[in-house]
């Protein structure tokens, strides 16, 4: 991890609350047909994403695309960290960045609009400023690659705004 | 003759009612269920089950790779090897010219000193040589895990294509399920799982799709 990576991952440990999760429901509103539902649903249950089996959930990332909006807030911290800590070599890279894309109308990238504005306003402002800083900061050790040209897409089709001095 | 024709009539009703009276017990147990159990038909459930399984062979890393990291990765270990052939063959250079020098000096000490100039070169040589074998060994590593990862990255995503599949046409199914009233009522209710469940899958697929483009694009 980069030495200036250091001070967003502050920021993230400062915007995401260390609670522990309920799993209750979790894959009720979009992932029922999530193979991995059950077992992905009891490694959370009643830990805090800090106490979370890093290895496993990031191995699971395909969970984010049937996760339930309040779980998917819960265990997000866990794989923005893996984007910071893991860079380019992030087993869950490619599937956090498109989770983070704004659906274009028409196109099939990413969440569906619908989830993808459930996200953005079960954020706090906070954790908003702080997935902008995270996809910037890794776009920056990717300049010339496509995960990184896909993060910068994502930080400009959505995220640039909450960066401190944008609007 | 008449009683037969009553006996097969009253047979097949019976038949139909038990085949119901499973398929509903199926439905019901289905919309209770998460993941593949959550089809109620056996073949395309049995399906999913044996597909998710090579899902997790293939695209949780225990076959092969699964990244390839970045691009920028093979154009480090390129431009490494080229910049060390450079240096070898910039030394190379200086060494004939230190030879060239030595042969037409005159004087013992200056035929000594370029003597002693053209050993360090030597050795500079060989330690470069060494660091070519190096690099040239480090591209084609890099080589093998992009290759190893497209081989991984297609089996997987060819698995999770078979998965999405499977719900696929277990919707193409529930959406003519109308034999009761509860079995409608329950195939709506699947119905609208496996709908809302479509774009989770889709969205891994395109994410590995990405994946694998990344490797593709970082082939040396």
């Amino acid at each position: 991890m980069l030495p200036e990576h250091a001070t967003v991952l502050e920021q993230l440990r400062a915007a995401f609350p260390v609670e522990p999760i309920s799993s209750a429901g979790a894959f009720d509103s979009w992932g029922t047909t999530y193979p991995d539902a059950e077992p992905y649903a009891k490694h959370l249950e009643g830990k805090t994403w800090e106490q979370l089996d890093r290895s496993y959930i990031i191995m699971r990332a395909d969970a984010l695309g049937f996760l339930g909006t309040r779980q998917l807030v819960a265990v997000l911290p866990v794989y923005l960290r893996g984007l910071l800590e893991d860079g380019v070599w992030s087993a869950s890279g490619d599937t956090l960045i498109l989770l983070l894309t704004k659906p274009e109308p028409g196109t099939k990238t990413g969440l569906k609009l619908q989830r993808f504005e459930a996200l953005v306003a079960a954020l706090t402002p906070a954790q908003r400023a702080t997935i902008a800083a995270v996809l910037r900061a890794f776009a920056a050790t990717d300049e010339g690659g496509s995960l990184g040209d896909r993060a910068r897409a994502a930080l400009e089709r959505h995220w640039t705004a909450y960066l401190p001095g944008e609007s | 003759m008449g009683n037969v024709k009553m006996t097969i009539m009253v047979t097949l009703a019976l038949g139909a009612s038990v085949a119901s009276a499973d398929k509903l017990s199926d439905f019901k147990e289905a919309v209770v269920k998460k993941g593949c159990e959550s089809i109620p038909y056996s073949d395309y459930r049995g399906s999913c089950q044996s597909n998710q399984g090579q899902v997790h062979d293939w695209c949780d890393g225990a076959r092969g790779p699964v990244t390839c990291g970045s691009e920028n990765i093979t154009r480090q270990v390129k431009d490494n090897l080229e910049k060390e052939k450079k240096t070898v063959e910039a030394l190379k250079d200086k060494r004939s010219k230190l030879q060239d020098s030595k042969s037409r000096a005159s004087k013992e000490d200056e035929k000594n000193k370029l003597g002693k100039d053209i050993e360090q070169v030597e050795k500079d040589i060989y330690e470069g040589e060494k660091r070519v074998e190096q690099a040239q060994k480090d591209l084609e590593t890099r080589k093998k895990l992009v290759d190893d990862a497209i081989y991984t990255l297609d089996k997987c995503i060819d698995y999770r294509r078979a998965v999405m599949n499977s719900f696929a046409a277990a919707l193409d199914k529930v959406r003519n399920e109308n034999e009761t009233r509860e079995i409608s009522d329950l195939a709506r209710q699947l119905r609208n799982r496996y709908e809302e469940g479509k774009s989770g899958h889709e969205e891994q697929i395109t994410a590995r799709n990405n994946s694998l483009t990344t490797c593709k694009n970082s082939r040396p």
